[in-house]
């Protein structure tokens, strides 16, 4: 794997040089179509040379290397890095605000104690234009997982851990009010401290949101780097993870620690393992 | 002239506040009602499903506390209190249906009591949603109706402190779902 990371990289000093060398020559040889010659050279070998190595180290080291560590914390789990969630499914359980940019991509799906999931890498941003030029706001860089509820609901419930500022909350008055979430607070004080409660129902709020569940939300700090939201929307749970990073990455500029990503995709895995242990999502007693 | 216009505006912000603080006290009292009528609705579930289990216990052993469940009378408009005690006798039928379901294997065995044991199970975390929500809420409006200057419109308006619904201790936890399925 580092000798494919090694020849990505020389490839991709390689075009470089090259570009650049055609450039000046098209330059000294003269105005005109030659230095254009030079750039489309660059291109043309950027895309053919330094693309398809990179593609095959990426391909290698996702569908072989992460794949089998994904495999080796949940045997039942299939990664499959060029899927994703839809737009249009995570605009819809309006938990996080809806940009304007949107991608998802490594999705890892399987059961793990007969509790199906999926999970996807998740960004979303919103590419704002001003007078002053544009800058882009990030409303959620991370992970998002999702896994069929065990106790059937019909209002949603949102907890979102204090500090992360980009929840949609439904709260406005432009929300009709049926659906309008607001904020409960539990008899948990720590709970309350570390995360706001928004629901549409107290009763079933209160219902999901039991005593052991608020403490396993809690020991989630352990397992999960990031502020995160979870979400009872349309008999689903929803996991969103905002650890400001792109899971699942390597880097071709320099020596990977192939430890320390192998720890990142075991801790990330066994967040899961966390979730459906912690939320009791394995419990079927209520269906 | 001026003082008259600082004097309307004073005014005018202490009603906006008054009536604001006021229908806080009112929205409270309509999610506590809310929450109460969870209460009522749990407490029926649970009261036939024990009747059911009874039943069926019966068919194995002789079950004592049948009359005290009869004497559960559950009906609209009961009072906090009388709530409470009628959770309290189903919460001892029901530990009597246990030692009883331990005392007699083919009771455990039995199908139809497992599926009951189940469902209560449910009815019991509803039940516990319920109550949880309405204390959540009761302590909200307590806490307003005590504290100062809110405290004037709650008397106002009569808005008094109210009731928990309590849980004896063994019902505060997460209840338990060990059943051999």
């Amino acid at each position: 794997m580092e000798r494919l990371r090694k020849q990505s990289l020389f490839d991709c000093i390689l075009c470089i040089s090259i570009g650049i060398a055609s450039i000046v020559l098209g330059i000294a040889l003269g105005k005109g179509v030659f230095p254009i010659v030079g750039i489309l050279l660059t291109v043309v070998l950027g895309i053919f040379v330094y693309g398809k190595k990179e593609e095959e180290y990426l391909d290698y080291y996702k569908k072989n290397f992460i794949s089998a560590v994904i495999k080796e914390c949940v045997p039942d789990a299939t990664f499959e890095p060029e899927k994703g969630f839809s737009k249009v499914f995570i605009n819809g359980t309006e938990l996080v605000m809806a940009g304007n940019r949107f991608h998802s991509e490594d999705r890892v799906h399987g059961t793990y104690k007969q509790v199906p999931f999926e999970r996807c890498d998740v960004r979303i941003e919103e590419k704002v234009r001003s007078k002053n030029g544009s800058y882009t706001i990030t409303y959620l860089e991370g992970y998002w997982i999702v896994f069929p509820s065990n106790k059937p609901f019909t209002a949603d419930l949102q907890i979102i851990r204090r500090g992360y500022k980009h929840a949609k909350s439904k709260k406005g008055i432009f929300t009709r009010k049926e659906e309008r979430r607001h904020e409960i607070k539990t008899e948990n004080e720590e709970f309350n401290k570390n995360f706001l409660c928004l629901c549409q129902n107290d009763a079933e709020a209160f219902y999901l949101l039991t005593p052991d569940i608020m403490q396993a939300i809690m020991n989630l700090f352990d397992v999960i780097d990031g502020k995160f939201i979870i979400g009872f929307v349309d008999n689903n749970v929803h996991v969103i993870v905002n650890s400001k990073k792109d899971s699942f990455e390597p880097t071709f500029i320099r020596k990977n620690n192939y430890d320390k990503m192998v720890a990142d995709t075991k801790r990330e895995m066994d967040g899961i393992i966390a979730l459906v242990e912690g939320l009791k999502l394995s419990h079927k007693i209520y269906q | 002239m001026y003082y008259a216009v600082i004097g309307a505006i004073i005014v005018f912000f202490i009603l906006i506040w008054w009536i604001k603080t006021a229908n806080g006290f009112r929205r409270t009292q309509v999610k506590i009602d809310e929450a109460a009528s969870g209460i009522d609705v749990a407490l029926t579930k649970r009261f036939d499903v024990l009747t059911k289990m009874v039943d069926v216990a019966k068919s194995y052993a002789t079950f004592e506390k049948e009359t005290i469940l009869e004497a559960v009378k559950l009906r609209k408009g009961m009072s906090m209190q009388e709530k409470n005690n009628a959770a309290g006798i189903m919460n001892d039928v029901q530990r009597e249906i246990n030692i009883l379901a331990e005392n007699y294997p083919q009771l455990h065995a039995n199908e139809n009591f497992r599926q009951l044991q189940v469902a209560i199970m449910d009815v019991e975390e509803h039940l516990q949603g319920a109550r949880r929500a309405y204390n959540s809420n009761v302590s909200i409006l307590n806490q307003k109706a005590v504290s100062f200057p809110a405290s004037i419109v709650a008397g106002v308006i009569g808005v008094s402190r109210m009731l928990f619904f309590e849980a004896e201790d063994a019902k505060r936890s997460d209840v338990d779902v060990k059943i051999n399925i």
